[in-house]
């Protein structure tokens, strides 16, 4: 009998739940005292198992989940947790359309005060459009642009399964009153981001109005 | 009292008392996890809830050739890694066992069982999980692995090292072992 085997045997019997039958290694336990402290452990964990006290049922669950799917009461974190998982997206969303608003919103740029505001020098057309000289501006609000709309592709790939499910009868009480389920998160997302859509779609019309032949691209 | 296979049917044919019935026999086991694993009692309820809910809503995917006591505790432990990693940023309660109500008080005998629930807490999450599916909800090492997602072996070895870390936590909070040849 030596260290190795008891640990083996050690750990058979936590797998196993089975007693370590410890009489058998009182030999060995007498003068090693890195297995005696093993068998300790062991015991006092074991012990402390069995000790656990058990949990009292919570009494209200089964009604709270019973009302939950029946559909009589929505669960009463519902609103916390959808705002959090909204708000990323709307956040990003946002930004970049008061990034273009702003962008857009700057005073046109007249023959006199025109090359003070472009950002490279002088050059403006008569139609006060920036000319191959200021395309520094250009190419920001045309990156804006393009990122916009992989952001927005990126989120209407993202609702439009959740549409789907949502439509489907099926999932139409989950889609109400889970908030926990994809369906839940993002129902409410679609109408939200309605007005931002918009805002962007002109926007991006105004760009590609500015810059047909870029937009083309 | 009816097999879970035939308390799934009746509960996927709109039977309300099955679904009662479903809830009362699995609610237990559910909050004791959430309980151990969030450690606050309100948290536990909440998850509790959230999980029996996602649960009853999946019990057409679940296969009534398996299990279902590991499939539920694979909702709901995903269910507590999720609620453990939104509140990552706040303080792990220090409180964990004492809450009025939440345990079935034991005089004389619930020092060690409070000292392992402190204990636990020190643990990471996936070691304490490890720890309760097995030895609270009496998964095998394969069981085990299934619901968290790990090969058998590793299980095995998460398990005793987490033994072998509670044991030194214990005795570092005083906890004296003694060795009983009497089994």
């Amino acid at each position: 009998m030596n260290c190795d085997e008891l640990k083996h045997q050690l750990e058979a019997a936590v797998e196993a739940r089975t007693p370590l039958p410890i009489i058998h290694w009182r030999e060995h336990l007498g003068k090693c005292d890195a297995c005696r402290s093993a068998c300790e452990d062991h015991q006092l964990l074991d012990h402390a198992v069995e000790e656990w006290t058990s949990f009292e049922d919570s009494p209200d669950l089964t009604e709270q989940i019973l009302a939950i799917l029946d559909g009589d009461e929505p669960p009463k974190f519902s609103t916390q947790r959808l705002g959090r998982s909204r708000i990323p997206l709307i956040t990003v969303l946002a930004t970049s359309v008061v990034v273009l608003i702003v962008l857009f919103n700057k005073p046109k740029a007249t023959q006199d005060d025109s090359p003070t505001m472009l950002v490279n020098g002088p050059a403006v057309n008569e139609n006060h459009l920036v000319t191959s000289e200021s395309v520094d501006l250009e190419q920001v609000i045309l990156e804006t642009r393009n990122a916009y709309e992989s952001l927005l592709g990126q989120a209407q790939s993202t609702i439009a399964p959740l549409k789907a499910a949502i439509a489907d009868p099926k999932h139409e009480q989950l889609a109400t009153h889970d908030q926990s389920l994809q369906g839940g998160h993002l129902q409410f997302v679609p109408a939200e981001l309605e007005p931002l859509k918009e805002e962007f779609t002109q926007s991006v019309g105004f760009l590609t109005a500015l810059f047909p032949e870029r937009g083309s691209r | 009292m009816q097999t879970d296979a035939e308390l799934v049917t009746s509960c996927l044919d709109g039977d309300r008392d099955a679904l009662r019935e479903y809830v009362d026999r699995y609610q237990r086991m559910v909050f004791s996890l959430c309980y151990r694993m969030l450690g606050s009692y309100e948290d536990a309820e909440d998850v509790s809830q959230e999980s029996l809910v996602r649960a009853v809503r999946a019990l057409d995917r679940w296969d009534s050739e398996r299990p279902m006591k590991p499939w539920l505790l694979t909702i709901t432990a995903n269910r507590c890694r999720t609620a453990l990693m939104k509140r990552s940023r706040k303080p792990f309660p220090t409180d964990f066992s004492v809450e009025p109500g939440a345990l079935d008080q034991n005089p004389g005998r619930v020092d060690l069982a409070e000292e392992l629930d402190l204990a636990l807490k020190e643990l990471s999450p996936e070691h304490r999980e490890c720890f309760l599916l097995f030895h609270e909800h009496q998964l095998s090492c394969a069981e085990v692995g299934e619901v968290l997602g790990h090969p058998e072996g590793t299980i095995k070895t998460w398990l005793h090292r987490t033994r072998k870390k509670l044991a030194e936590i214990l005795r570092q909070r005083g906890v004296v072992p003694e060795l009983s040849y009497e089994l």
